[in-house]
């Protein structure tokens, strides 16, 4: 820790310095550290950068923008004709029922196709956008002032090329089709449910919009985690690239031992705030899930309370797909219980079962 | 560029890395073109850092550097550093073979300018011993040539640059000196007509200079030929001194 | 690399059972919701009408086996965290630790950029992919297998269905893990390339700067990141047939499911019921199966990194320790000074005491008949050109030898041997009578103080580089070192004094003030051997001539080897040895080799003091 904290030191000292002023703002992600009442206005300087770079692949991501609104459609349909087709197993008209599956077989391979365009597009757009950003910043490095690279940690600067831009790299490719998907399916799904109950649907939102002032509270304090520990991973790049370059010394001196007992300290370091980090983003899955199962259950005692207790049988069957829809809408597409997760992080619970946030940035 | 002339003035030239320690003060000092230049002057005078700021690797704080008249802020940074080669304290060669680092700034150099930039720099001789001569692959920390070595193909690069102006920051402080006595004839050829600078703590290095500027403490001593600064009997006299009069020391 | 687990296997064992736990309340949960549906809002079993205190007892179960289950699901995180990362930590520990113990040439033919990303990069590939096992991999079995089991217990005809399905998937799994599979390795050189490229031009800054190749450096990195986005991206292009052929299969294996179901249910084998529930284990399947390819993917990544990580690990020091250590040396020296003989030294074994009879901590270096040859590397594998032959020589304890001689004749080489940098291929180095393969190399280090050619400076303060000579040494042992050095003026100067810090290379401070300080460092440790290479050619005359002043007054019993240019530096020494083309051409004073050695006297002109009367002698 010690390591760190010098370094930290020693940047915001730096940074009044005359070999410093010279430097490019906006570099400064790590010195926030030192300086934490700037982070809410450079994280929007951040975002919008990084939109930039989207705003540059326009085409690539109104193409995809297409077809994830498709596989969306797609994935919103073939449920409701899964119904249809236990609807007429349940009321024995066995003979609509090739019609229904035809149709069903054709959702899940136009589906299928449009979710492998849809990742394949996403895969491109990410490694472009990830490319961009890394040739970017390399340019801006060598053509940064001498004083600042003298006065800067070379290793920190190669693990912001590497790390960190791996760990954009997964995020972009990860979040983007799943914002997409995401807020298309709340907007399918809201419509849907307010086509059969508005009381549900005002229901359900307040569970939603629980869940997303839970996850934004989480997640500002596991962002700072995470920033801490990018940052502790430049200093052990830090430490590699220094100790290797001066092996010599390092060796003439009998000094491996002393070094490594710095490694290992900037190392354990690094894993305790890893572990805390991640343990937090990953209780953020289960406590979604355990949001989401509550909620049905509030869901149905309310909506019974507030029901009249003269139901026809043909109110019944509307309840039953309403609430069995509902719930097999958001089971078999996505794979995962986790329908309740905010709309950017669909994708990441889909396809992996750690938590969204662990998944998108677990690749540190 | 052809009219370049290689008229270098410091004009009360101030500067410090870190606010509140200046490096150097009131630095006035006048090349001009086509001479050669030597600095000389105890470790930490401020040598370097002039070359430092000649290069604008940094920018003053104060005063102003020319080139032909013509505030170097003014010049675009690639016209400038295009101007000069330089060969600097601490040697730094790529992960390249010894033909791509010494064709490093010119990498449409043909075989002629190589091996006419291998000769004066004597790095011919260090690819005739080595088995795969210019292919043979350099490291950034590989052992396989020595420091002297790196020195000479360094110099080379800065040979095969063809430049206008000159500069050599210690370049040969690994070198032994009949090498570097090669070197300099050869560069004295090269330069004719052109500007040089040339910062060494070998006196035998630098006596030939057309002008000897002698630092201390980020200023200017004295100055003028190698004779006057003897006659001087100054601080250049006592350097002198200590390099040849050996037994004493 | 496994045997690092060991510590950690617990943690993983708490995994997967929360794991299982968590499952298994994921499995309970759908049933309690089904009798929701069915039993309270819909009353199938009553009258037809909501049954809201079974709603109300069924929903208190259900949300607490729901808190149960997130619990289980935070502890199973927990622990998976806590086994995988502390295992990364271990082997990055591990790993850094070996490769501080490597020989030079090992790191070389690693590079530095590589190093970085095995230690840094593959070491977190590794963290995720024991993680994904751990909590992953017993996830996806539970639910492949109990839905399996279930969907059979509803109906046997169910089985052909799977039997079809799930030959399909795993052949999915297999093809693009084939496909994908060595561009993993392929993708970690990738980061090692781009790793150099930046490195390379961090470093080596100025130099781009001064000859204006920012352009080409950006095509350079251009290419490299190229090559690495282009591997990533065949690797995801793969990687994206991996789901939606999956889903292909999955989803008709449900439409087929359904078709069969409504034929059993039309000849009254089954309830609709039961096709529902089949619908929903079905899924359960794809759950699985999606979470086992992501699980080989990420086993495909960890794998190409943990075999980096391995090369590493299991990389054996070309430089072998020896035996000998300061207290054996000492218990022989005590010995062999009382009765004259050494073989009698009690707890040594005789071979031990053989090879060191002869020891003496006086500070002698002797060659004898030393041959040395650098290591062909993997990017030179040309015949090895000798670079030191036949070698003889011999450093009295206490004197000052200089060494002279033509750039890359082989000076630098000489004098890496004595300190074991490198082994000589032939002959022996002997220090104190006793050969260095002998001594342990910690022991043997620490009676050497080595200045190296290339100033080695870390980005710490200007009193903890110099401490890193000797660490605890007291503050007067420092300022004595650095008085010595003529550093202590300048370091006074500094805006810190001793606590500047120094940027890194050193790059806060000038060429000669690096030195000093190397020097500084050197002498803190007041070693019996003192070698500097080269180490005063950025120091002005006066200040070099004061610093050998002080170090015959302050440090008069080290034995002091010196490479240098110059011959006023040179001639300062007891001795002199000129070395040409890798031999010793001559040994002796000034005086005697100015009548001995051509070689010598060929420096010595080219560095004659100019005459007014020859003019331009240069």
């Amino acid at each position: 820790m010690s390591y760190v904290k010098k370094r930290f030191a020693a940047a915001g000292g730096a940074s009044g310095s005359a070999a410093n002023t010279a430097a490019p703002q906006g570099f400064g992600r790590r010195r926030n550290m030192g300086a934490p009442t700037e982070k809410p206005k450079d994280g929007g300087k951040t975002l919008r950068r990084l939109l930039s770079y989207f705003a540059s692949h326009r085409t690539a991501v109104i193409l995809l923008f297409f077809v994830v609104t498709a596989t969306v459609l797609l994935r919103i349909a073939a449920p409701a004709y899964l119904s249809r087709a236990i609807d007429a197993i349940t009321m024995r008209t066995f003979d609509k029922l090739p019609q229904i599956l035809l149709i069903m077989i054709t959702l899940y391979v136009t589906s299928s196709a449009c979710n492998l365009l849809e990742e394949y597009l996403g895969a491109k757009l990410s490694q472009k956008i990830v490319k961009g950003m890394r040739a970017d910043l390399f340019r801006k490095t060598i053509d940064l002032p001498v004083g600042y690279l003298d006065t800067h940690s070379h290793g920190d600067l190669i693990s912001r090329m590497t790390n960190d831009a791996e760990n954009i790299s997964n995020v972009v490719s990860s979040s983007l089709t799943s914002l997409f998907s995401g807020l298309l399916t709340l907007v399918g799904t809201v419509a849907i449910m307010l086509s059969y109950s508005w009381q549900l649907t005002l229901l359900s939102c307040s569970v939603i919009i629980f869940s997303v002032l839970f996850t934004r509270f989480l997640s500002r304090y596991i962002r700072k985690l995470y920033v801490k520990r990018q940052c502790l991973l430049g200093a052990l790049n830090g430490i590699v690239n220094e100790k290797v370059t001066n092996y010599k010394t390092v060796t003439a001196y009998n000094q491996q031992d002393s070094v490594v007992d710095d490694f290992n300290g900037t190392s354990n370091e690094l894993t305790r705030t890893g572990i805390l980090s991640e343990i937090l983003s990953s209780s953020m899955g289960p406590v979604m899930n355990m949001l989401n199962n509550v909620s049905f259950v509030v869901v149905a005692v309310s909506l019974l309370s507030s029901s009249t207790p003269s139901s026809s049988p043909a109110r019944s069957t509307n309840w039953r797909s309403c609430t069995g829809r509902s719930r097999r809408r958001w089971r078999v597409p996505s794979a995962s219980s986790r329908s309740w997760t905010p709309p950017p992080r669909t994708r990441a619970a889909r396809c992996t079962w750690t938590p969204p946030r662990a998944s998108s940035n677990s690749s540190t | 560029m052809d009219t370049t002339k290689g008229v270098i003035e410091f004009e009360h030239v101030s500067f410090s890395y870190v606010p509140g320690k200046q490096i150097i003060h009131d630095f006035n000092l006048k090349v001009e073109a086509g001479k050669k230049i030597a600095l000389v002057g105890s470790t930490g005078s401020g040598k370097t850092t002039i070359i430092n700021l000649l290069m604008r690797f940094y920018d003053i704080d104060s005063g102003r550097i020319t080139l032909d008249g013509v505030d170097i802020r003014d010049i675009a940074l690639s016209d400038l550093r295009d101007l000069v080669g330089i060969v600097l304290q601490d040697t730094v060669l790529f992960t390249d073979t010894i033909r791509g680092n010494m064709c490093y700034a010119k990498p449409d150099a043909t075989q002629e300018d190589l091996e006419r930039a291998a000769a004066f720099s004597n790095v011919d001789q260090i690819a005739a011993a080595l088995p795969e001569g210019y292919e043979t692959l350099l490291t950034d920390a590989g052992d396989n040539i020595s420091q002297g070595q790196r020195q000479l193909i360094a110099i080379g690069r800065a040979f095969l640059s063809h430049p206008y102006i000159l500069i050599l920051d210690e370049a040969t402080s690994n070198i032994d000196t009949r090498t570097e006595k090669h070197i300099q004839e050869a560069m004295y050829r090269l330069m004719e007509g052109r500007t040089s600078l040339i910062i060494a703590h070998r006196l035998s290095t630098i006596q030939d200079a057309d002008t000897i500027v002698v630092m201390d403490q980020g200023h200017i001593v004295e100055s003028g030929t190698h004779e006057e600064l003897l006659a001087k009997k100054g601080t250049y006299f006592d350097l002198y001194q200590t390099q040849f009069a050996g037994q004493e020391i | 690399m496994l045997k690092y687990m060991r510590k950690y296997w617990i943690f993983a064992v708490l995994a997967a059972a929360f794991m299982i736990a968590e499952v298994t309340v994921d499995m309970i949960q759908p049933r309690l919701m089904a009798d929701i549906v069915d039993n309270g809002i819909l009353g199938l079993n009553g009258d037809g009408t909501p049954d809201l205190a079974l709603i109300r007892s069924v929903g208190i179960k259900m949300i607490l086996i729901v808190l149960a289950g997130g619990l289980f699901g935070m502890l199973s995180g927990t622990m998976a965290n806590l086994c995988s990362q502390n295992f990364g930590n271990t082997i990055r520990k591990k790993c850094f630790d070996r490769i501080m113990h490597l020989s030079f040439e090992q790191t070389d033919a690693f590079t530095t950029g590589s190093l970085i990303t095995r230690v840094t990069n593959d070491v977190s590939q590794v963290e995720r992919l024991v993680q994904q096992l751990v909590r992953g991999f017993i996830r996806c079995l539970m639910f492949m297998v109990v839905g399996t089991i279930t969907l059979m217990s509803l109906n046997v005809h169910f089985l052909v269905i799977i039997a079809c399905a799930f030959p399909l998937v795993l052949l999915d799994i297999g093809f693009i893990l084939w496909k994908t599979n060595p561009l993993f390795t392929l993708l970690q050189g990738r980061i090692d390339g781009l790793n150099s490229v930046i490195q390379e031009n961090i470093n080596g800054t100025r130099v781009v700067k001064a000859f204006i190749q920012e352009d080409r450096e950006a095509a350079r990195f251009d290419a490299a990141n190229t090559s690495l986005v282009d591997t990533q991206l065949r690797v995801l292009i793969l990687m994206s047939f991996l789901r939606p052929i999956m889903n292909i299969v999955l989803n008709l294996a449900t439409v087929a499911l359904i078709w069969v179901g409504a034929i059993q249910v039309q000849a009254g084998g089954m309830q609709p019921g039961e096709v529902m529930a089949a619908v929903t284990y079905i899924s359960q399947i794809l759950n699985g199966m999606m979470m086992l390819a992501m699980i080989f993917q990420t086993l495909a990544r960890g794998r190409a990194s943990a075999k980096r990580i391995r090369q590493v690990l299991d990389a054996d020091p070309v430089i072998k320790d020896g035996t000998l250590d300061e207290e054996s040396l000492r218990a022989l020296y005590a010995d062999s000074e009382s009765d004259g003989s050494a073989d009698s030294a009690d707890g040594l074994a005789t071979g031990t005491a053989a090879i060191a009879a002869d020891y003496q901590p006086t500070g002698s270096v002797t060659f004898k008949k030393v041959s040395f040859t650098y290591p062909a590397s993997g990017a030179n594998p040309g015949a090895p050109i000798e670079v030191l032959s036949g070698v003889d020589l011999e450093v009295r304890p206490g004197e000052t030898l200089a060494v002279i001689g033509p750039t890359g004749c082989g000076k630098t080489s000489l004098v890496n041997l004595i300190p074991r940098f490198y082994d000589a291929t032939e002959g022996t180095v002997e220090v104190d009578g006793v050969d260095v393969r002998d001594f342990k190399l910690q022991t043997l280090r620490s009676k050497v103080a080595f200045v190296t050619q290339k100033n080695e400076l870390f980005s710490t303060t200007i009193i903890d580089n110099i401490a890193i000579g000797r660490p605890g040494a007291t503050e007067d042992e420092i300022h004595k070192a650095a008085q010595t050095a003529q550093a202590e003026d300048f370091i006074l100067q500094q805006p810190d004094g001793y606590d500047t810090a120094v940027a890194e290379g050193g790059m806060s401070l000038s060429g000669g003030q690096r030195q000093r300080i190397s020097i500084a460092r050197a002498l803190l440790k007041n070693a019996e051997i003192l070698i500097f290479d080269d180490s005063t050619s950025a120091l002005d005359l006066k200040t070099e001539a004061a610093l050998y002043q002080a170090l015959k007054k302050n440090y008069p019993g080290m034995t002091k080897i010196v490479i240098a240019q110059r011959i006023a530096t040179a001639r300062k020494a007891d001795r002199i040895a000129v070395v040409d083309s890798g031999r010793i051409d001559a040994v002796g004073t000034h005086q005697e080799l100015m009548e001995t050695s051509a070689v010598y006297r060929d420096i010595c002109a080219s560095q004659e003091r100019k005459s007014p009367q020859k003019g331009g002698a240069a």
